[in-house]
């Protein structure tokens, strides 16, 4: 067994003292910059990148997994205490855990979300240690038709199942396809989209990208539309877990994982999708379903499970394939980029050591997380009273930061506003903001495989379809495209938000708004109304 | 918290209102026009794509496909999803505009605001290479932390002033990555 091996060699790597102390600062900053409101994981480790061009790279990849988790971890804290995701794999943890808060248990609804997430965490990336040999060992046999394939799944599913609209969706993979382009081309050495600027013959620095359409297309957003100066904090209260909470708990987390896990594995991006599975399935599986909605704790429990499972899973096509399915996922990939470290099936083979000291630490990491976070989360609960003001200002600090270290000029600061006001029209018109990271670096990718592939038939486009491996790879997306859009034509996901009344009541008007003032038919059955926009689109 | 509030404010003190800013703000927007600046936007970047990928030279791989054929087919995938966009647009449906950082109003817009934290950016911008790091910094965090609502100006300068230089010294001493000392050179 390759991989038990592997991880065996990787642990005594993490386990040295000073990869325990890399480990260790990863998992304080991550959680201290994560727990931030509105910072997700990707940004958070973008932001943190800085931080670790001065130290080697297993040292820093171990402090990438201890960033990680400890991001994932300040995410579910926001998300618990202010009902601020922040990402789209907490919302559904913000329902039932903010209800939690506001009931006066948020430390249990904290310590199930967090003990829920160390059990899922370990079980998965043990997963991934099985898993990850395994699949390489496919992998290297495959051709570049086949690797275009995945990566077509992978576009497609991000884009058009990751938020509410495919065609949205779809328009933002499409932009950051055309970010991708920038730059000289790989092989005839032709300028593309550079407009005659010396700068951007390197192309857009992926972690600028990132940074500004996500710290500065958030500075914006807030800045023009914030209704209150205040985060309103859920004061945080109770005790942990009881004999109770733990037996309504362990079931979930279990289930939790085993659904979020495979939905990462698979090229099949997003952790929006596993999460409100499981949410659904807990509610269905509950004897008392009314309480989903008002303070359920299986509704935290099984989506924070699935949520860290979908997170480990997403390492599986990182690390074996080379293919990111998440923005962090991409961020993570870039990092590799950054330390010269080719990503792909050969990944396991060159460099071994680093990556199974990071499968480890991401364990390591991960009890660290429990053991410290658990007693200390008062501690982060006090850093969301800094006030609002300079909490942005700081962000965008070290946003601009970022980009002028990245570079080294001002012209990448530029590049960060044009890219921040794109990340605030993509916020402010409802279009998510990962399908184009993932199109912006999956893009060059899927060029070099689709031109070697046609390279190697002599242009002879049948060859794109010309294996097994890639019938199949079509066949089951047409299929899961077909079934995917039929289920979610019936139960919307919608619905079951509304019926739990987990949707903010702002939100519902938002899209009943505008039908009102155009169809007054509307009227009649606004819910009904806007479920069925909700669906029609797909 | 009271530093941020301000001092002519009315609003309950949970629950300031950002209004109090004297920020101009807007009723809610019911045109829908935005959302039609966007598509259009698309379809123009889709259009600069295409021509971009039609002015490259003729390629001379074994496949005959080369620098021109991406740009081709992203920017007629932009086009046509513009298309899809606009048709959609013109049936009434709208986007939903994004929840997740929870207390955001989008039938206002403080432009004032926008503006001032704009001006922020730009100002680091155009002064961190001739000014400094440092100064260049502090203006721009105290004019972000005005956008966002501070009203304690001298409070908000100050930590301004404070953040910059804990920076500026941790990354360069600490971390050894090089940032403009500019008009404080030789000083620091």
């Amino acid at each position: 067994m390759p991989g038990l091996e592997g991880l065996m060699h990787g642990f005594e790597l993490a386990f040295q003292p000073q990869n325990l102390i890399f480990a260790l600062i990863g998992t304080i900053v991550g959680t201290l910059v994560g727990v931030l409101p509105g910072i997700g994981p990707a940004l958070t480790i973008a932001l943190l990148l800085p931080l670790t061009y001065s130290v080697d790279p297993s040292a820093a990849f171990i402090m990438f997994a201890g960033i990680y988790y400890g991001a994932m971890y300040g995410g579910s804290t926001t998300a618990i205490l202010l009902k601020t995701p922040g990402e789209s794999g907490s919302v559904i943890t913000a329902i039932d855990g903010n209800r939690m808060a506001r009931m006066g248990r948020g430390a249990t609804a904290l310590a199930t979300a967090a003990i829920g997430s160390f059990v899922a965490g370990t079980i998965a990336t043990m997963l991934v240690a099985f898993f990850a040999p395994w699949i390489v060992d496919i992998a290297v046999q495959l051709g570049p038709q086949d690797y275009l394939a995945l990566m077509v799944v992978a576009f497609l599913t991000v884009s058009a199942l990751v938020g509410s609209s495919p065609l949205r969706g779809l328009i933002s993979m499409a932009v950051g396809l055309a970010i991708s382009l920038v730059g000289i081309d790989f092989q005839s050495g032709q300028q593309r989209l550079t407009f005659g600027l010396l700068p951007l013959l390197d192309g857009i620095d992926t972690v600028v990208l990132i940074v500004a359409l996500f710290a500065i297309g958030e500075l914006f957003y807030v800045v023009a539309h914030q209704s209150t100066l205040l985060f309103k904090v859920m004061p945080f209260a109770g005790r942990w877990m009881n004999r109770e909470d733990w037996r309504r708990s362990w079931k979930p987390w279990l289930r939790g994982t085993a659904i979020g896990f495979p939905l990462g594995v698979i090229p099949a991006g997003g952790s929006e999708i596993p999460t409100f599975l499981s949410y659904t399935l807990e509610r269905r599986l509950s004897k008392r379903p009314e309480e989903f909605g008002h303070g359920a704790i299986e509704g935290v429990a099984g989506p924070e499970a699935a949520n860290n499972a979908n997170a480990a899973g997403t390492m599986v096509p990182l690390l074996t394939l080379g293919i990111p399915t998440s923005a962090t996922a991409a961020v993570i990939l870039v990092a590799f980029q950054q330390y010269g470290i080719q990503t792909g099936p050969q990944l396991l083979e060159t460099n071994g050591p680093l990556v199974w000291s990071l499968i480890a630490s991401l364990v390591v990491a991960n009890a660290i997380l429990l053991l410290l976070n658990l007693p200390l989360v008062g501690l982060w609960v006090k850093l969301l009273k800094i006030p609002k003001p300079y909490m942005f200002a700081g962000i965008a600090t070290f946003a601009v930061l970022g980009a002028y270290a990245a570079g080294g000029s001002t012209f990448d600061v530029g590049l960060l506003l044009v890219l921040g006001v794109l990340g605030y029209l993509m916020r402010r018109f409802g279009y998510p903001v990962s399908p184009l990271i993932v199109g912006a670096i999956l893009g060059p990718i899927a060029e070099v495989q689709f031109r070697r592939a046609l390279d190697i038939a002599g242009g002879d486009p049948a060859t794109l379809v010309s294996t097994p491996f890639t019938w199949a790879i079509y066949g089951t997306l047409a299929l899961v495209f077909i079934l995917t859009f039929a289920l979610r034509r019936r139960p919307s996901k919608r619905d079951v938000l509304i019926e739990v009344g987990a949707l903010p009541t702002s939100l519902i008007p938002t899209i009943e708004a505008v039908p009102t003032i155009e169809t007054p038919s509307a009227d009649r059955a606004p819910r009904r109304e806007a479920a069925r926009a909700q669906s029609d689109q797909e | 918290m009271s530093d941020v509030s301000s001092p002519q404010e009315t609003a309950t003190p949970e629950d300031p209102q950002p209004e109090d800013l004297g920020h101009g703000s807007r009723p809610p927007s019911t045109t829908g026009l935005g959302e039609w600046v966007v598509a259009g936007a698309v379809f123009v970047l889709g259009g600069v794509v295409l021509f971009d990928g039609l002015g490259q030279r003729q390629s001379t791989s074994a496949s005959g496909i080369g620098a021109g054929f991406m740009p081709i087919v992203v920017g007629s995938a932009l086009l046509a999803l513009a298309a899809l966009l606009a048709v959609q647009l013109a049936r009434g449906r709208r986007g939903e505009p994004e929840q997740a950082e929870g207390d955001v109003d989008v039938t206002r817009t403080h432009w004032v605001a926008l503006g001032i934290a704009a001006a922020g950016l730009l100002f680091f911008l155009f002064t961190v290479e001739p000014l400094g790091f440092i100064p260049a910094t502090t203006v721009m965090f105290f004019l972000i932390s005005l956008a966002m609502g501070s009203r304690r100006y001298p409070t908000a300068f100050v930590i301004a002033l404070a953040t910059a230089c804990v920076i500026f010294f941790a990354f360069t001493k600490l971390l050894s990555i090089d940032l403009p000392a500019g008009v404080l050179e030789g000083i620091i």
